[in-house]
């Protein structure tokens, strides 16, 4: 059981090694503004260095397209209410996001509200001044 | 010692299954990137006003009618002309087509950082490539996502995500 254990645990360390800090600029995202949409979630991938949740919206033509925005890494987020399946693949959800500046469909992923209007946000916080910042997650020059 | 193990089983749980983007690390070439399939590697010649012929590196690979291309130009015959090939291949880059974005990215922080040049450009055969380029210890690495007419969805995100994973390793190695 020790053995097993510990090699468990390497396993972990391996898994949850990704810098506590961002290893890229945030400065893709416009950080003046947190738009919001909702959709169904089609993929969330919990993957280091960066998580990324994909949502399938409905436009204003009624097409369905999807969204992509991106997150923090999994050993952030896990402490903050999110998992692997949380959200889930079919799940009805609202993303607040920070838009990408160059206008392709997607953003920081900042916060998600589920139908039963539990609230999960991101490592720097929900964007509307509430939310927890993961100590290491953040830096103001970002 | 088994509320341990279930304790690190369930963090291995969470991690999630491994997406289909994986990071390729080429040690000799000083950089990692992801790819959404397996890239193939390709020996190549890179021109310049300053220098033909210079040896070059690509791995490129192709996901629902997205390119993804990483060029590795050494430059250590001319390392300091670095910011010229830079600026030059950005210069190539905005006569494509329409440059919808220009940024100035940085991978790491600090005293580590590496900062480099982004340009989201609609060229004139329909495609639309967003590139980033970076020159750091005497390589140009050019780092292409370009969306082929064919997939028909200019605005999809991918490729912001692909030039995002790229790094370099800050003390001669990766982690």
């Amino acid at each position: 059981m020790t053995r097993t254990a510990l090699g468990l645990a390497g396993a972990a360390a391996v898994l949850f090694a990704a810098p506590a800090a961002a290893h890229h600029a945030f400065a893709m995202f416009d950080q003046s503004k947190v738009r919001y949409v909702s959709g169904t979630v089609k993929q969330f991938e919990f993957v280091n260095p960066h998580a990324w949740l994909h949502v399938a919206i409905v436009n204003d033509k009624g097409d369905t397209v999807t969204w992509s925005f991106e997150g923090g890494s999994p050993s952030q987020l896990v402490s903050l209410g999110w998992s692997q399946d949380h959200p889930r693949v079919g799940e009805m959800i609202e993303v607040g996001f920070r838009p990408m500046k160059d206008g392709s469909r997607g953003g920081q992923l900042m916060s998600v509200k589920f139908p039963s209007g539990q609230k999960v946000c991101s490592n720097r916080g929900c964007g509307d001044g509430t939310g927890e910042i993961v100590p290491g997650a953040y830096r103001p020059q970002e | 010692m088994r509320i341990l193990a279930f304790v690190v089983f369930a963090l291995l749980l969470a991690a999630g299954p491994a997406s289909a983007w994986e990071e390729y690390k080429y040690l000799d070439q000083g950089v990692a990137i992801q790819f959404p399939a397996k890239p193939q590697a390709m020996k190549s010649t890179y021109d310049s006003v300053y220098a033909k012929g210079l040896a070059a590196m690509i791995y490129s690979a192709e996901d629902d009618h997205v390119v993804y291309k990483l060029t590795v130009v050494d430059l250590t015959a001319r390392a300091d002309m670095g910011a010229n090939f830079l600026n030059e291949a950005a210069n190539r880059l905005q006569r494509e087509g329409e440059v919808l974005f220009t940024d100035f990215p940085r991978v790491y922080q600090d005293a580590r950082s590496v900062f480099g040049v982004s340009l989201v450009v609609d060229r004139t055969d329909g495609s639309r490539v967003r590139s980033s380029l970076y020159h750091h210890k005497g390589r140009l690495y050019i780092a292409d996502a370009i969306v082929l007419p064919a997939r028909g969805d200019n605005d999809m995100t991918t490729p912001s995500r692909y030039d995002q994973t790229i790094r370099f390793p800050p003390d001669g190695r990766f982690d």
